[in-house]
């Protein structure tokens, strides 16, 4: 089977899992504990404004004649109106996700640029002080929580060094026009680097803190599968035949121990967007993983199934894509 | 000079030239809405309050919370408390330039009407749409169901929307001619006339707002031209701002530890004042054994009292009853006068309580009751904490249960599922006694977390209608005081604390003012910046 075929079938399998996610989180939307009317309108509320915020939403129809209207609302893109921001989670949701895919796409970037040559030269220079010293920040930076992190660097690397901007996507006198959302390709499209620089800069300590965590577990990761690699027989025919060792390294030994990782990077994507909440927290990062713990907390259930959503729908691409690098990466996977 | 000295002054200059006037304001909760007949918590009145007008505004230039003149420059009412007629001033622009008349004030109040959200709970029902009228260009007349003593004072919530411009921005809607009658427009913009005009609106992070140069009050040196109200979330974060300077102020929603170092800090002031909040737990007299009178008093005797407002609250004045003693201070009631009504503080008296229980027939032991508070909430967990223990010495136990906020306010909702008892906080929402009485403890406002007790008493209930119907102010006040004396004596909550408002800026901001109002301490354009 080929590669359109491949896509076709799995885009195929992901529906049912995709519509048994939003029925999942529908129902539990409207039956977590919590009058979000009264909450929504405050505690003074009549019973007038009560009963007709009730029938404006919705809420006096039966569970299925609500979810069939949900679906059919759905498929025109509305998510219906939140109950805390007092306008459509759609037009929420355009503001809130590219700030998260922005913060996670560079703390994926991060994880790899930082987390792969630690990785490798802990497994090249195996129980050598480079290693120990390596190991000993990944185990830190699994093991420490992101928040305190987080609030570490923005007290010693903003506010006491002035290094980088202590919370915020962008400089309060910096405009873009925006276009895709996504502050750094915004400026990039405008042609204004002073404002790419600085988003980036903005970027650093909040993608920085949120990918700690992946780029200690990609190191040990691709160390152990490194090791596991460079004591295979290949390597010591390659090494035989007097092939230089940087080659052995980055031709033959890199490439096989990458599939694990590719897979962790891989489920990493969905994890980071549940995990970026503290983070988003902490820097005042306008992004979709603290909102929806906002909307939990409200009981805002339009947004909460929204939220949900898009994350189960960002795991399913995210998937899609590892199996796809998978095929570049290792000749022997078939798309069948 | 080399590059980099060039550049580093040239950076000077530019921070120098970007702070000039600016203002950045800390904020832990989002901008939920900018509109103002939807706003109910307190960063959307911020919001609003800059950017709008209201008919009447409380007086805080001269310290007082009681409603004076703004929109509105004088008003008359008549003899029977139903008819009310205000005169608008004129010259007041909106930020589009046209001038604000009577018929914007009709559209606004029927707005607020028709939506049915945030402040409109104070009119439903009081007031028919076809019953507030404009008279002429300058005058409104709004003609009342019923008499109601503290309606100049909800006046303070009606925020003047630009008719004109909402009507040029409608998109199809519900309401029939009127199509959404605006919502979508106002979700993201504003039709004020007040000092400051929206700039940027993201509602998670940032509001940023510009002076209006053509304000009706005027401009003077110094004061704030440009606010960045900014959401963080995060408290370290907010500390580091502020001491950083690069936040001029920070909201009032912080621990009393924060305060206390932030005292400490060097440029920064600590603004501390009684609040017009009550914090207050509340019993359930609906349910036994609560229902019984002399087993409240017995648990209001066993709190100690002493110690919640020392080490809890770190300073707090002890309330006296449901109404925030500076909510009565501003109708020019004092002490002696709330003692005269038995308006008076709860004490502990351990053996006395023994007594009580052991005349409502109660055995030590044979009471279990249970304590709601609501989750992350810290100050009221130390309560339960304190209570139980008390509440142990006179054999009653007492179990603490954290529950979410949604959950507490479901379970307000119905009979059966209020608490036993409820620890929370209550903020004055309009400048009036009646807030905390009437919507506390009349069974028509039975249903919320405010009325976790659900107290009915057949001669207070007739006593808070006779008040809200008198129109002799000081009639009115003798009712209000008369009735809150009889709630007292009858125990429905343990009244603890009116808690310090603490508000934290740096010291070159000067004007700051908190008179117990919700919100309006924080208008940017009684600030001025002493750089």
């Amino acid at each position: 089977m080929d590669l359109a075929g491949f896509l076709i079938r799995r885009f195929i399998e992901a529906i049912p899992t995709f519509f048994g996610l939003l029925v999942l989180i529908f129902l539990i939307a409207r039956v977590m504990p919590g009058d979000p009317i009264r909450l929504a309108l405050g505690p003074e509320a009549t019973q007038a404004q009560i009963e007709a915020f009730r029938r404006e939403l919705g809420l006096d129809l039966p569970l299925w004649l609500q979810f069939a209207t949900y679906l059919q609302n759905l498929s025109r893109g509305d998510f219906g109106i939140s109950l805390r921001t007092h306008r459509s989670v759609s037009e929420d949701l355009r503001e809130l996700v590219p700030a998260t895919l922005e913060l996670v796409g560079s703390a994926l970037l991060l994880s790899v640029v930082f987390g792969l040559p630690a990785g490798i030269l802990s497994a090249i220079y195996r129980n050598s002080w480079i290693d120990a010293s390596a190991r000993l920040a990944a185990v830190s930076g699994v093991a420490l929580p992101r928040f305190w992190v987080g609030i570490l660097l923005q007290i010693f690397l903003a506010y006491r060094l002035g290094l980088f901007p202590i919370i915020g996507r962008s400089d309060l006198g910096v405009s873009v026009s925006q276009l895709t959302g996504f502050r750094t390709v915004d400026a990039l499209l405008a042609g204004n680097m002073p404002a790419f620089l600085d988003a980036v800069w903005h970027l650093a300590l909040p993608a920085f803190t949120l990918a700690l965590p992946t780029i200690a577990q990609v190191a040990r990761l691709v160390r152990a599968s490194m090791i596991e690699v460079l004591g295979q027989p290949y390597i010591l025919v390659h090494r035989a035949y007097g092939l230089p060792p940087r080659r052995i390294v980055y031709r033959f030994a890199l490439r096989n121990s990458l599939t694990s990782t590719l897979t962790l990077i891989g489920l990493s994507f969905g994890a980071l967007i549940e995990n970026a909440f503290l983070v988003e927290v902490v820097f005042s990062w306008p992004g979709i993983s603290a909102y929806g713990a906002q909307a939990v907390l409200a009981k805002d259930f339009n947004a909460v199934v929204a939220v949900t959503l898009v994350i189960g729908l960002a795991f399913l691409v995210a998937n899609l894509i590892v199996d796809l690098l998978y095929g570049l990466l290792d000749p022997r996977v078939r798309y069948d | 000079m080399g590059l980099r000295q060039r550049l580093v002054a040239l950076g000077i200059v530019l921070g120098i030239a970007f702070a000039q006037g600016s203002f950045t304001y800390l904020e832990g909760q989002e901008i939920s809405t900018i509109d103002p007949a939807k706003h109910t918590d307190e960063s959307s009145l911020h919001a609003v309050i800059n950017m709008y007008d209201p008919l009447v505004y409380p007086r805080i230039r001269e310290g007082l919370m009681e409603p004076g003149p703004h929109v509105a420059e004088s008003w008359t009412s008549s003899s029977n408390g139903r008819t009310f007629t205000f005169k608008i001033r004129r010259g007041i622009l909106f930020h589009d330039g046209s001038e604000l008349t009577a018929d914007d004030v009709v559209f606004s109040l029927q707005r607020m009407l028709a939506l049915k959200k945030g402040f409109s709970w104070l009119w439903l029902g009081l007031l028919d749409p076809g019953n507030v009228r404009a008279v002429d260009r300058y005058t409104v007349v709004f003609q009342l169901n019923e008499p109601f003593a503290p309606f100049v004072s909800t006046l303070t919530q009606l925020f003047i929307v630009n008719k004109k411009l909402v009507m040029a921005n409608l998109k199809p809607g519900p309401y029939g001619a009127l199509g959404d009658y605006g919502e979508a427009f106002l979700a993201n913009a504003e039709a004020g006339s007040g000092p400051y005009q929206l700039v940027r609106y993201e509602r998670s992070t940032l509001l940023e707002m510009q002076r209006f140069p053509r304000y009706w009050g005027g401009w003077k040196p110094k004061q704030v031209e440009r606010v960045y109200y900014r959401v963080v979330k995060e408290e370290a974060t907010m500390r580091t701002l502020l001491a950083s300077g690069q936040a001029d102020m920070i909201d009032q929603w912080r621990t009393p530890q924060t305060y206390e170092a932030l005292k400490r800090t060097p440029g920064i002031v600590v603004d501390e004042k009684p609040s017009a909040q009550l914090f207050h737990v509340q019993m359930n007299t609906q349910r036994p054994p609560l229902n019984d009178v002399r087993v409240r008093r017995a648990i209001a005797l066993a709190f100690d009292y002493n110690t919640a407002l020392r080490q809890i609250f770190l300073g707090a004045v002890q309330a006296r009853g449901p109404v925030p003693l500076i909510a009565w201070q501003a109708y020019g009631v004092k002490l002696e006068d709330l003692d005269k009504y038995g308006i008076v503080a709860y004490r502990q008296d351990l053996e006395a309580a023994r007594k009580e229980l052991a005349a409502a027939g109660i055995r030590p032991g044979q009471v279990t009751l249970t304590y709601v508070y609501p989750e992350g909430g810290n100050i009221q967990r130390q309560v339960g904490l304190l209570l139980q223990s008390n509440l142990n010495q006179i054999g009653v136990r007492l179990n603490l249960q954290e529950l979410p906020w949604a959950r507490i306010v479901e379970m307000a909702a119905s009979p059966e599922s209020t608490p036993d008892m409820a620890a929370i906080y209550d903020t004055l929402k309009y400048p009036h006694p009646d807030s905390h009485t009437y919507g506390m403890y009349h069974p028509s406002a039975w249903g919320s977390y405010r009325t976790i007790s659900r107290y009915s008493s057949g001669v207070v209930t007739a006593l808070l209608e006779r008040a809200r119907r008198s129109t002799d102010p000081k009639e009115q006040l003798e009712l209000y005081l008369r009735a809150t004396g009889l709630i007292v004596k009858d125990y429905p909550s343990v009244y603890i604390a009116n808690p310090l408002h603490r508000i934290a800026f740096r010291d070159d901001v000067k004007g700051y003012r908190y008179v117990g109002l919700l919100g309006y301490d924080v208008a940017f354009y009684d600030f001025t910046i002493e750089r």
